[in-house]
């Protein structure tokens, strides 16, 4: 082992970072190296004196005080993320609604998982509302392109809520608004087909 | 009291709404991002950066995905905006290691023990540390004062290990010198 080696070597093993072989390999080359042996010891001893009389200072209470009283961005409109995504999923309920009349009734088939990449490239560092509504716009269009294909729309809102990260027991109410939101605006299905 | 909760389980909690979690965070990695700050940018800006740094990864918790190693992101966070605020004051252009030409020394308050005992040998030790080349002292105070490990400060720095290693050895030689001048004076 090469003295630069073993150097670097004395101060990953100082740090508890280096590993039993390399411990052992330093081990034998300071047996055989004085310079080495020195130096470890000198740098030991300079640590050692830095850390009996450095200057320390608690970080300031007030600091804390501040911290715990921040209201984050993301967590401030939960009823501004109810409004916009349960005006998002209904429009989808109603596309869903449509679709349904359109082909007839029948089954809607299990939603095929969302691709990863896809969901990483749609959802951004801002307000998990404007999330949603990315999410749900990119279903959407999909299921625009392919009209009739239910299995298009990928995302149900459980799957967005928990992929998002937000608390589940904001589903619950978030159901009862689209609810709401799909008896007032979704179109009798059995109108369009005259 | 301390909370003896990880550095994962108090993330989530704090996610989950609980505000104490993040309390928990502050007090376990405050004085390590705190005392670095203040040995490297000084102690008039480390409270301000202190707490532009929490309420930023407060705000960014939900989107950090490298649990296990917060406290390298949290200093390099803290690097960053004390680096923005010395740039915005000085408005000089600066390399990767955020060079100040007219960055001053940090000044410091003695401690007792300093003003006791070891006055002369704290503050030797401490001005020995200031007057590193910028590179060396900021290893060096990521190391002693923030408490990360060499592959931690090479994650939070992005450069090589051996080269975080390298400037460490060549800071511990310069203070060898600076440490043996401080002998003799006392003898």
């Amino acid at each position: 082992m090469e003295c630069e080696t073993a150097a670097r070597i004395a101060l990953l093993r100082e740090s508890g970072e280096a590993s039993s072989e390399e411990a052992a390999s330093l081990e034998e080359h300071l047996s055989a190296c004085a310079r080495c042996r020195e130096e470890a010891e000198v740098f030991r001893e300079i640590l050692s004196q830095y850390r009996s009389f450095r200057t320390q200072a608690p970080p300031p209470a007030a600091v804390r005080v501040e911290l715990l009283a921040h209201r984050p961005p993301s967590r401030a409109g939960t009823k501004k993320i109810l409004r916009l995504a349960s005006t998002a999923l209904a429009t989808a309920a109603v596309l869903l609604i449509a679709f349904a009349a359109i082909l007839g009734p029948r089954t809607l088939p299990l939603l095929p998982a969302f691709p990863e990449e896809e969901f990483q490239r749609l959802i951004g560092p801002g307000d998990p509302s404007d999330d949603i509504l990315a999410l749900v716009k990119a279903d959407l269009e999909a299921a625009d392109e392919s009209l009739g294909s239910l299995e298009t729309v990928r995302l149900a809102p459980e799957e967005i809520f928990r992929r998002l990260d937000l608390p589940l027991e904001l589903i619950d109410a978030f159901a009862d608004e689209l609810e709401e939101l799909k008896l007032q605006e979704s179109p009798d299905p059995w109108e369009s087909l005259g | 009291m301390s909370d003896h909760r990880d550095d994962a389980t108090l993330i989530r909690d704090y996610l989950r709404g609980d505000r104490e979690a993040l309390g928990g965070l502050y007090d376990r990695h405050a004085p390590a991002v705190f005392g670095y700050l203040r040995k490297r940018f000084g102690p008039e800006e480390a409270e301000d950066v202190l707490q532009e740094t929490f309420l930023q990864a407060a705000d960014a918790l939900r989107r950090y995905t490298h649990r296990d190693r917060l406290r390298p992101w949290l200093l390099t966070l803290a690097r960053s905006r004390a680096l923005d605020r010395v740039r915005k004051r000085a408005r000089l252009r600066e390399g990767p290691w955020g060079e100040d030409k007219e960055e001053a020394v940090p000044r410091r308050e003695p401690s007792p023990l300093e003003r006791e005992v070891g006055r002369e040998t704290g503050r030797k030790i401490e001005s020995a540390v200031a007057g590193l080349p910028l590179h060396q002292r900021e290893i060096f105070l990521m190391r002693e004062e923030a408490g990360l490990s060499f592959r931690e400060i090479s994650l939070a720095l992005g450069i090589p290990l051996n080269t975080a290693l390298s400037h460490m050895r060549r800071a511990l030689i310069a203070l060898r010198v600076a440490l043996a001048d401080l002998e003799e004076t006392l003898d």
